[in-house]
């Protein structure tokens, strides 16, 4: 049937001798019924033309990282920044070396050493700010903060000050701005696949994340958050 | 009587497609005007051709310097680029036998889904943003990429470039080498980047490669080199002193050497169907009529009457359902895209540069235009002109 439906000419030639021959109402019948059954698969043909593979698209879903590497993946959502930057915030309140000091160590938490190598366009501060807001807001004073990338603002407010422009304030003035013991750096990674056949793009992203001793260059602490993801596009767009 | 409730219904589903027009096609806009017509469009025209729209946008404020309408209109040409609809309505009418390929939301051909990148890249780079703009470069890739014994290859050597430029105005000294031992692979005669390099003149020349429907119904389309095309080569004067820039990519040779499509196979389909549907209604419709004239049994108050009334109705819905199928490629195309993409790189030292583009066409100049430069936060400038 659907060998008949692919060659219009094998029904132009099979059909003038039904037509004309005796009885020929039950051979026309037969041979439209046999038409529509043709026209049938024909109409299901295009829909068949690609087999193996599923034409409609898949919503974007969830996999373990820790499956073999398929051919597919999308980028970093928002629900994955909060879920990083809580689980960063939470370890660090473990770090014996930041908790257990009977002087607060001062650290600096922003995104200018967490470098982005990966294929993923992302504002960093998004991630950075997150860990930084949730960890003095929860360590209660045994951790302190050190805002460098304010920097600028607090040398134009000490330079008024030092001009007797403004007067010091209510907390006195210091020799100079804080110097930090500790600073959070880091890293983006990501490794893209496409197979433009079957339409399915993957992206594994590793966010690396380590603390850094601003005087010895240890690093302190480090973890990881990664995560795979795969979607694949509808045939019309492969 | 089954006979004629089978060809009432099909004629019902022919009928009812029948009012599934292409989208209407739009007058074309010259490849110099700015981004305004389509904003207009942008509110006007169909919602499947939002990204299109985007698109156009994105690139025509981009050479006007207009990088406030020109980035939300890529960001948002990206956003749905990137987006996997599940269930999309429009892609599965495209699918269909009665909804040409142009019913789907536009989201371009590889090469035209990789400069949606590149063009928001770029403005990465004017903001100073190295490591976004790289990342835009290495998204732009992967759409032009494609599996090869489970390697990810692509061969769009102007945005690996701009993935080793983005490294180099970072300081990323390692991934701006790694990058560049690819792309030596892809242009073994580009020259490389200073160590001291801080400025880049990116040049386009040409038009945008044209998507022309061929086949039998337009069921295919095929590319064509934009025209006119009236030069190839770029020297760029810095004073007197004339700079090559490195032809580094060919957009039309992106566009056109990407092999097949898997909706080519569904259209192909689309297109035997209304062939044969066609043929079998003209054929039966001929035969009806002859047999009406020639046989007094065969005539509408003859023996067989009915019968051959039956197969005269089925001939026309027959011949309804071949003209209502639309096996249409998708030939929508960005038009403000260019032929070439010209590069040259060099070292400013932070100084304000006066650079002329001198255009030619097999070494005999054809056109000179001056080189708009913008220095970003960190003294490295970005200068850029087209031809058109």
């Amino acid at each position: 049937m659907s060998g008949a439906a692919d060659d219009p000419l094998k029904f132009q030639a099979a059909t003038p001798r039904a037509v004309h021959a005796k009885g020929a109402i039950m051979r026309i019948q037969t041979t439209t019924i046999g038409l529509l059954a043709a026209l049938g698969f024909a109409a299901a043909g295009p829909a068949l033309a690609a087999p193996k593979l599923k034409p409609q698209g898949s919503a974007t879903v969830y996999r373990d990282t820790t499956t073999s590497d398929g051919v597919r993946g999308v980028g970093t959502e928002s629900q994955d920044i909060v879920s990083m930057a809580d689980a960063m915030f939470r370890d660090l309140l473990n770090v014996p070396e930041l908790m257990n000091r009977p002087t607060p160590p001062r650290i600096i938490v922003d995104p200018k050493f967490f470098r982005n190598e990966s294929s993923e366009i992302i504002d960093k501060a998004l991630i950075t700010d997150r860990i930084r807001v949730n960890l003095l807001r929860a360590a209660g004073g045994r951790m302190r903060f050190i805002g460098r990338e304010y920097a600028g603002a607090v040398e134009e407010e000490r330079a008024l000050k030092d001009a007797g422009k403004v007067d010091v304030g209510t907390t006195g003035r210091t020799r100079a701005q804080a110097g930090a013991d500790y600073r959070l750096v880091g890293r983006i990674g990501t490794r893209d696949a496409i197979d433009t056949r079957t339409g399915t793009t993957s992206r594994f992203s590793q966010y690396t994340f380590e603390l850094l001793d601003m005087e010895y260059g240890e690093i302190i602490w480090s973890n990881l958050y990664e995560f795979k993801k795969e979607n694949r596009d509808d045939v019309v767009y492969r | 009587m089954k006979l004629a409730a089978l060809s009432g219904a099909l004629a019902v589903a022919a009928f009812g497609s029948a009012q599934a027009k292409p989208p209407p096609l739009l007058p074309p806009v010259p490849y110099d005007a700015g981004p305004e017509i389509f904003v207009d469009r942008l509110a006007s025209d169909l919602p499947t051709n939002r990204v299109l729209n985007q698109m156009e946008i994105g690139a025509r404020a981009f050479w006007r310097a207009d990088y406030a309408t020109a980035k939300p209109a890529l960001d948002d040409a990206i956003l749905r680029v990137d987006s996997v609809f599940a269930d999309n309505a429009n892609a599965a009418k495209a699918r269909k036998l009665w909804y040409d390929e142009g019913s789907k939301d536009f989201k371009g051909e590889p090469y035209e889904r990789a400069m949606v990148f590149l063009y928001r890249g770029l403005i990465y780079l004017h903001d100073a943003d190295y490591e976004n703009a790289r990342a835009a470069f290495r998204r732009g890739l992967m759409q032009d990429a494609f599996a090869e014994e489970d390697q990810n290859r692509s061969d769009f050597a102007l945005l690996l470039f701009l993935d080793a430029w983005a490294s180099h105005l970072n300081g990323d000294t390692d991934l701006r080498d790694e990058t560049m031992v690819q792309l030596k692979k892809l242009r073994p005669t580009y020259g490389g980047i200073g160590e001291k390099d801080d400025t880049l003149v990116l040049v386009e020349t040409g038009m945008a490669p044209r998507k022309l429907g061929d086949g039998a119904s337009h069921s295919f389309f095929v590319y064509r080199r934009g025209k006119p095309i009236l030069e190839n080569q770029v020297q760029v004067m810095n004073g007197a002193a004339p700079m090559q820039a490195y032809p580094m990519e060919d957009i039309f040779y992106q566009a056109s050497t990407r092999g097949g499509r898997e909706i080519d196979k569904i259209l192909a389909g689309k297109a035997q169907f209304k062939a044969t549907t066609g043929g079998i209604g003209s054929f039966l419709s001929d035969t009806t009529v002859a047999l009406s004239e020639n046989n007094g049994a065969f005539s509408a108050g003859g023996q067989y009457g009915d019968a051959v009334a039956a197969v005269g109705v089925l001939s026309g819905v027959l011949l309804i359902v071949s003209s209502s199928s639309k096996p249409q490629a998708d030939v929508r195309t960005w038009s403000s895209l260019p032929d070439t993409v010209h590069v040259l790189t060099m070292g400013a030292g932070g100084r304000s540069l006066n650079l002329t583009a001198n255009f030619l066409k097999a070494g005999v100049p054809v056109a000179e235009k001056p080189v708009t430069c913008a220095t970003d936060a960190n003294r490295k400038q970005l200068c850029l002109v087209r031809a058109h």
